[in-house]
């Protein structure tokens, strides 16, 4: 069933409301800048308007949601690696992080969180946000594309890599 | 192991209750259907306003080559700009595409489709450099025809004309190979993040 053009819109409305903050988090684990953080966002929520009409509700709203929001932000980080190389863009991260870190007191903050698993690897990065998102194993494996064994292991292996980079500088 | 079960519900925690924190930094959600609106109408107008510049200048070449039998100069003009008129044709279409396409694949099919992209733009990037070294010789040639005429006889005003034309068009393709070269090596680091992405 085709939806009008204002139904569309208001779909797509109650998507902004309720993804809003959940989708900035993902934006801001891709992206240190606070302003391109925003852009991201922006980006992310365009590709979604674009992407909503060929829903079909095979997966769930919320699986489908995410790929395209990863999606995006992979498309982000793979234009940003033609402006530096990998190495180059791993270090400025954690160099942009590191300067932001000094002024956050509180160990617990998201903020600060969210720099941390930002200098994950993408894969885990994305595996760590899906499951503190509360997503399932299977849900990650459709949005990731990797088995759901594998999700596990590479989801166990991300968490010790958290958690050594938490106790690092805490 | 529930030690590190432990520190991970703290962190959950700490995620899921901490959204005021987050709240003020994103932007409102006016702000965000605001915005989208309004990228949404500037992608349409770019590419109705480029489709339209294509095709008059294509129309434009068309009918100049059919209005009579043209010189060898003109016929080289005219190519130079052909090729300008299809190569904003190819940008519309490229724009029209990449303002639908929304990728919904899974990240790892995601992933794929930007590492065959990112081949197949290097493909593209080596063709359009031999295909702007010959415009580049054409225009070359061209100016060296009207050095020729100088030498000869006195030039007339359609003979600076057609000079400073192909002048401006050797500056402008040696300004494209040097935008080329730094193309080539962005999209040679791109395709090196993606491939070290593949196989993570």
């Amino acid at each position: 069933m085709r939806l009008s053009m204002s139904e569309y819109q208001q779909d797509f409305e109650s998507i902004i409301v309720k993804y809003r903050l959940s989708l900035f988090k993902v934006a801001a684990t891709f992206e240190a800048d606070p302003v391109i953080q925003q852009d991201l966002l922006q980006e992310i929520f365009l590709a979604i308007w674009q992407a909503l009409a060929s829903f079909k509700e095979q997966s769930s709203l919320h699986t489908f949601i995410y790929r395209v929001a990863y999606n995006q932000a992979l498309t982000h980080v793979t234009k940003q690696s033609r402006k530096q190389n990998y190495d180059e863009l791993t270090e400025n991260i954690e160099c942009q992080h590191s300067d932001i870190e000094s002024n956050v007191s509180a160990t617990k903050s998201v903020e600060y969180l969210i720099r941390k698993i930002g200098l994950l690897p993408v894969i885990e990065r994305q595996l760590v946000v899906l499951s503190l998102e509360g997503i399932s194993y299977n849900d990650m494996a459709e949005i990731s594309g990797l088995s759901v064994t594998n999700v596990g292991v590479q989801l166990n292996r991300a968490k010790t890599k958290l958690k050594k980079l938490l106790e690092r500088k805490s | 192991m529930s030690q590190q079960q432990g520190s991970w519900n703290n962190l959950l925690q700490s995620w899921n209750e901490n959204d005021a924190e987050i709240d003020k930094k994103v932007l409102s959600e006016k702000t965000l259907i605001d915005q989208i609106n309004k990228q949404n109408r500037k992608n349409k107008r770019e590419a109705i306003l480029c489709g339209i510049v294509s095709i008059a200048l294509i129309s434009y070449i068309i009918s100049e080559m059919y209005s009579g039998l043209p010189s060898i100069a003109d016929t080289i003009l005219y190519s130079v700009f052909l090729v300008l008129g299809l190569s904003t044709g190819l940008y519309t279409l490229a724009l029209a595409r990449s303002s639908i396409v929304a990728s919904t694949d899974s990240s790892k099919s995601h992933i794929n489709v930007l590492l065959e992209q990112s081949k197949n733009n290097l493909k593209a990037l080596l063709f359009s450099r031999i295909v702007c070294a010959i415009v580049f010789l054409i225009a070359l040639f061209l100016l060296g025809m009207i050095v020729y005429v100088a030498l000869n006889k006195t030039l007339e005003f359609q003979h600076y004309l057609v000079g400073g034309i192909a002048l401006g068009c050797c500056l402008l393709f040696v300004g494209i190979s040097i935008w080329f070269k730094k193309e080539k090596i962005q999209l040679e680091q791109q395709l090196e993040f993606l491939t070290k992405l593949e196989h993570t």
